[in-house]
Parts: C-alpha cells; sequence; structure tokens
C-alpha cells in the first residue's frame, strides 16, 4: 500500500530497469494497487451509505406517523415534507453504490485482464535472468546498441572463433526475448493506468444531482397492483418464495382475506404521480407501485399474516436458491426466533433486536436489504441474490425471480472474467478498460465482443437497474395506465 | 365549529422518533470518511514504475471530489430535514402551549378556535427540544403551505403558525 506521497521511485532507468532491485537483465515488474484490499473499504463505504439511507428513510416512515395525528389545513405540506425528499434519500444509497461499482469493476479487471499477464512475466524473468548472466554485461550494452558491429562484441567478450555464431545466436535470442518481453511490460503498465483512469473516471461522474432523479421501475412486477383479495390469491399462488409452503387453496383464500384487511397498511404511497398512481420507495432506493410484489409494506403483511396463520405460520420455508437444510418456520423467521440460524443470520436477520422483531415485514425487509441490492454491489453469487432478492420480495413470482436470476448468472459470468461464447460469433467478456461506466442508468460490467474481429459491438450493463427497466419521475408522470404496463 | 384535530402527545412521540433516527444517521455515517482515506492509501501500488505514476494524482483528486459532493449532500439533506423537524416541533410547541388559542382569540374575537388539542393518554412524552443546536448555523425556512400560511421561518414560528390558526 502507498499513498501518492509516500511512493518511492527507486532508480528506475529510461527503459524500466534499475540496478537497484535487478541485475538488469530484465525489465522491473511492476507492482499493482492493492485492490482487493481496496474493495473490502469500498464495500463498507457502501455499507455505511446504505445503513444511512436506511436511518432516513426510517426518519421518513416515522414522520408519516403524523398522518394518524395531525390534521390541519397545512397537513399534505407536512406530509410531503419529508417525502417530497425521497429522491435525495436514495441517492445516498446510489452514491455508494456507484462507488463499490467501480472498485469492483477495477477489482475484476486487475484479476482477469492484469494478474495473469503479470505472473507469466514473473514465471519468465528468473530464467531470463539466469540465462542471460554469463553473458553480462555484453548482453545489456548490446541490448542497448553500444558495440554496433557483432565483431565489436566478439572482441570485447574475447569470444573464440569456434563459438562466435553460437554466442551470437544465443544473445540475440536473449535480445530478441527481452524486446518483446519489454514491450509486454510496457503494455501491462499501460493498462494498470488505463484501469486506474478508468477508476477515478467513474467516480468523477458520480452526480448526486443525476442520482437524485430517483428511478421509477417499470417492470411487471413492480406495477401490477393488488385490487381485490381475487389479486392477492392469485399473486400468493405465483409468489416463487411460497413454493416451499404449498399452499391449499383455503389457505390462500384465508392468508389473502387477512392481507386485504390490511389493505390499508401498503394502498397509500410516498408519492403520487399525476396520474394519480401511488409509488414507495424499496430498500433497493428505487420506486415501485404501492400494493405491489415489490412494495415492502405488502410484502411485510403478507409475511404477516402467513406468520400469523395458525397452520401456514408453522410450516417451514425454503428460499429459492437457498441450500437444503437451512429451513425454517414463517413465524421463527418473521419474529425472529431463530437468530442463530446460520444462514438466515448472514442474511440480515440478526439486525432483530428483541422486541423489535413484532415490527416485522418492515424489520424483515429492512434487516435484508443487503441482500437484496443488486449482484456487483453486494458482490454475492447469482443464487444468493436469488435468496436475497425471494426473501425481500417474497410475492415476486416464480417468472418474475427467474428473470432476475438469468440476468444475474450473466453479470456473474462476466464478473468472473470468463468468455461467454454467446452464439453468432461474440463472447461475452469482462469489462474493458475505457467502458462507459458509471451514471444511474446502470452499469457496464462486460462487453461484447465480436469473435472474429475483436471489436467491441456492446455492453452489458447491469440491467436490474439500468435505463430499460424504469424511467425517470416526468416520464412516469406522462405514462398513461397501458404505457405502463406495456413496459 | 372545531375542523381540526391534533393529538399533541402522540405527535411528539412521532417527532421524537424522527429525531432519533436523525441523531443516529451520523453513526453510521461517520465511518465513511475512515474508509474514504482507506481508499486513498490504495491509489497505487506499494513502489510503482515512474511511468505508472502518471494518473495516481487523478484517482486521488477523484476520490477527494467523490467525497466532497457526497458529503455536502449529506450534510445539505441532513440540515434540510433537520430544520424540517424543528419546523414541526415549533408548530407544536406552539399549540402545546396555549399561543396559538391565545393568538386565535386575539385576533379574530367571537370566532370559534378551529382546532380540536387531544392526548392519546398514554402519557406526554418530553419534547426533544434541546436539540436546536443539532442544526445550529443553518436554521434555513420551512414552508407548510396551504396556501394561507407561507414560509415558515424557525424563527418566526409563532407569526406564521398564528396566521395558519387564523386561516384554517
Amino acid at each position: 500500500m502507498a499513498s501518492v506521497d509516500t511512493v518511492n521511485n527507486l532508480g528506475y532507468r529510461g527503459d524500466g530497469t534499475t540496478d537497484e532491485m535487478y541485475s538488469g537483465s530484465a525489465p522491473m515488474v511492476p507492482n499493482l494497487p492493492n485492490s482487493s484490499f481496496a474493495l473490502a473499504a469500498a464495500a463498507r463505504i457502501n455499507d455505511n451509505l446504505g445503513k444511512t439511507f436506511d436511518r432516513f428513510m426510517a426518519a421518513v416512515d416515522a414522520w408519516n406517523q403524523l398522518r394518524d395525528y395531525y390534521e390541519g389545513p397545512d397537513q399534505e405540506a407536512v406530509y410531503a415534507a419529508f417525502n417530497q425528499r425521497i429522491e435525495k434519500i436514495s441517492a445516498i444509497r446510489l452514491a455508494g453504490e456507484s462507488l463499490y461499482n467501480a472498485y469492483a469493476i477495477n477489482d475484476a479487471t486487475l484479476d482477469s485482464d492484469i494478474k495473469g499477464r503479470r505472473d507469466d512475466y514473473i514465471g519468465w524473468a528468473p530464467g531470463h535472468v539466469s540465462a542471460s548472466a554469463q553473458y553480462e554485461p555484453y548482453l545489456g550494452k548490446w541490448c542497448r546498441n553500444q558495440y554496433g558491429t557483432a565483431d565489436h562484441l566478439w572482441g570485447e567478450m574475447g569470444t573464440p572463433d569456434e563459438d562466435k555464431m553460437r554466442v551470437l545466436e544465443a544473445i540475440n535470442a536473449l535480445r530478441e526475448d527481452r524486446i518483446i518481453k519489454k514491450d509486454e511490460i510496457n503494455t501491462l503498465v499501460f493498462d494498470i493506468c488505463t484501469h486506474r483512469r478508468t477508476l477515478a473516471q467513474s467516480l468523477k461522474d458520480v452526480d448526486m444531482q443525476e442520482l437524485s432523479r430517483i428511478r421509477f421501475e417499470t417492470r411487471n412486477e413492480a406495477t401490477t397492483t393488488v385490487a381485490s383479495q381475487e389479486d392477492v390469491e392469485e399473486m400468493l399462488r405465483e409468489a416463487g418464495a411460497f413454493d416451499s409452503l404449498d399452499l391449499r387453496d383455503e389457505e390462500i383464500e384465508r392468508i389473502a382475506a387477512e392481507i386485504w384487511a390490511n389493505r390499508e397498511d401498503y394502498t397509500f404511497g410516498q408519492f403520487t404521480d399525476e396520474q394519480g398512481r401511488d409509488w414507495v420507495m424499496t430498500p433497493e432506493g428505487t420506486m415501485v407501485r404501492a400494493g405491489s410484489a415489490m412494495d415492502p409494506r405488502f410484502n411485510a403483511a403478507a409475511m404477516k399474516a402467513i406468520a400469523e396463520d395458525p397452520v401456514v405460520g408453522q410450516r417451514e420455508i425454503d428460499y429459492p436458491g437457498m441450500d437444503n437444510g437451512d429451513r425454517i418456520t414463517v413465524a421463527a423467521l418473521v419474529y425472529g426466533l431463530n437468530k442463530g440460524n446460520s444462514k438466515f443470520k448472514e442474511w440480515g436477520l440478526k439486525q432483530f433486536k428483541g422486541d423489535d422483531a413484532n415490527i416485522l415485514g418492515m424489520k424483515v425487509n429492512t434487516g435484508l436489504i443487503g441482500a437484496g441490492i443488486t449482484i456487483l454491489s453486494i458482490g454475492a453469487s447469482a443464487d444468493e441474490y436469488k435468496t436475497g432478492q425471494s426473501m425481500l420480495y417474497p410475492m415476486m413470482s416464480d417468472g418474475d425471480l427467474e428473470d432476475r436470476h438469468q440476468h444475474a448468472l450473466l453479470v456473474e459470468g462476466a464478473k468472473a472474467g470468463g468468455s461467454v461464447v454467446l452464439g453468432g460469433g461474440l463472447l461475452f467478456v469482462a469489462a474493458a478498460a475505457g467502458a462507459p461506466t458509471g451514471g444511474v442508468g446502470g452499469f457496464i460490467v462486460a462487453a461484447v465482443v465480436d469473435k472474429i474481429t475483436g471489436a467491441v459491438v456492446g455492453w452489458i450493463v447491469d440491467t436490474v437497474s439500468d435505463g430499460q427497466t424504469s424511467a425517470t419521475q416526468d416520464e412516469i408522470n406522462d405514462m398513461s395506465d397501458k404505457e405502463l404496463a406495456n413496459q | 365549529m372545531v375542523s381540526y384535530n391534533i393529538v399533541t402527545d402522540e405527535c411528539q412521540r412521532v417527532l421524537n422518533l424522527v429525531q432519533e433516527e436523525l441523531f443516529a444517521i451520523r453513526t453510521d455515517y461517520q465511518h465513511v470518511e475512515d474508509d474514504i482515506e482507506v481508499l486513498r492509501s490504495n491509489v497505487c501500488g506499494g513502489t510503482e514504475r515512474i511511468d505508472q505514476t502518471s494518473n495516481q494524482n487523478d484517482l486521488d483528486e477523484a476520490l477527494t471530489a467523490y467525497y466532497e459532493e457526497v458529503d455536502t449532500f449529506f450534510e445539505d439533506l441532513r440540515q434540510d430535514l433537520g430544520t424540517v423537524y424543528l419546523a414541526m416541533q415549533d408548530v407544536l410547541n406552539y399549540f402545546v402551549s396555549g399561543d396559538a388559542e391565545m393568538k386565535h382569540r386575539s385576533n379574530s374575537p367571537g370566532v370559534e378556535f378551529p382546532y380540536e388539542l387531544a392526548t392519546s393518554g398514554e402519557g406526554d412524552p418530553a419534547p426533544a427540544y434541546d436539540t436546536r443546536e443539532m442544526w445550529e448555523g443553518n436554521p434555513g425556512t420551512m414552508s407548510f403551505g396551504d396556501g394561507n400560511s407561507t414560509n415558515f421561518d424557525v424563527a418566526q414560528y409563532n407569526h406564521t403558525a398564528a396566521k395558519a390558526a387564523h386561516h384554517g
């Protein structure tokens, strides 16, 4: 580790060699920034900005309770006083994700693009230095054209006539190797610098005003709302998180009736668009329709109703993507009675605090925020991401959950730095230097490359939050119900 | 004729909850700066070739710019919400103290005070009023507008709240 101020440039020559650390026979091995250590720090910043966001939202939720106790001519302005600032609040979370994503990409590119090449060089250099030793210092001078002719070189070396051609061939081969490797190392250094420049640019691109333009999710699961008990029943039947509960028709009807009876908890919004539709913020910092499968209050109402059901509440739930054996009854999950279960603890139930557990739904959701963040931000595997999404949005359907999982698999592949054949002569490779990262529209996680020409033909972005599945506030205000449904 | 209702102790309880969260926000946020410094110390490798050093300053400056932008934004937001909270606390105090009703009766003799003040009967939480210094230096203005009550300035809450009560 070193800061800019403490870097000590030892006596490097112009060709990158140094007498102080090497014989000069091979170019200096470039040091790498400790990108994984930096990534850990970026993760902590992301985590703390996420917690800061949670606190702000908790203040908003508390403020909203004034609806029940303050009635005056200015009451709408009072309620809106906090809510109209949720755009800014969400920017705090997005700023953390932006930083983390930039460092995650930097770490992944160093891992996939740089470290292997550097290791190859380190493997080659000792053999070269060893082979060169018998010809030094003449080889070094020959490389720097200090002799001009082979006769001069042989003369300096005192080479017998019978050995001249053998020595010249050996020296020229070593010189050729050295030239090639020096070019490779120079390219490597250039690429390290490029990746660092990309990282710097990603950070410079973070614009809090831009991030304050909150995103409204337009996917089906975020816009389809329940308008009757039957709608709730339908959603319960489709819900991916509840597959393992084997809900019977009469149980679905009973639970849906309870959820619907508590609809006042989730039918109002934190923001009402110009078409009169209510929206609410998810723990991930995006807006979804009130009463949709992604509304945290609706999900809380559903989990509470299931937990309190005398029969279903005692069944064990096994979230999609979770390993077998990590099962827990719904009641224990909801009321935090099984905090010792490592898997659930890992996912955040450790955040339950004593009696607070009975505020279940919101607590479950806030406790699991980390699990639901975009895959890049949490560094989770695709399966973990699927589980997290399912826990965060238990009313989300199997199909919608699977769509997200498939996307996460693509991102996971890209992060691993491997190339995945997409078909049609295209390759899917880790994000290249210079990729247009940053911005609220999503982050570049990979490039699509033409296998034949090597040309970059497109960029893969983290589409969970990109512009294709979300809209701005202005766009939402202009969008009719029909247009929104067709998104 | 009574038109409006305020459950004063519950409003105070809500405001205390809000205040607790606004205070606690600093706890989580304060670690961010420490880790920014960790990032700054990892801008480059332990000893880098001279041709690797050209853009170290770029990254260092980018980190500084990032943190300054986020920090300013965070502090403005916290101050902003703090101002809202204080304004509402002032409004509540104005009613609880009886000043609002007194002002109304003075300004509009014979007109019934349009607010009904009630309590839940579950105790009277103390106002978290000694926390004003939390946002000291940035009093700002807060608008609880109904078309009649306009800019709500913390320093002039009596005047504005009285206007709101009057027009209500």
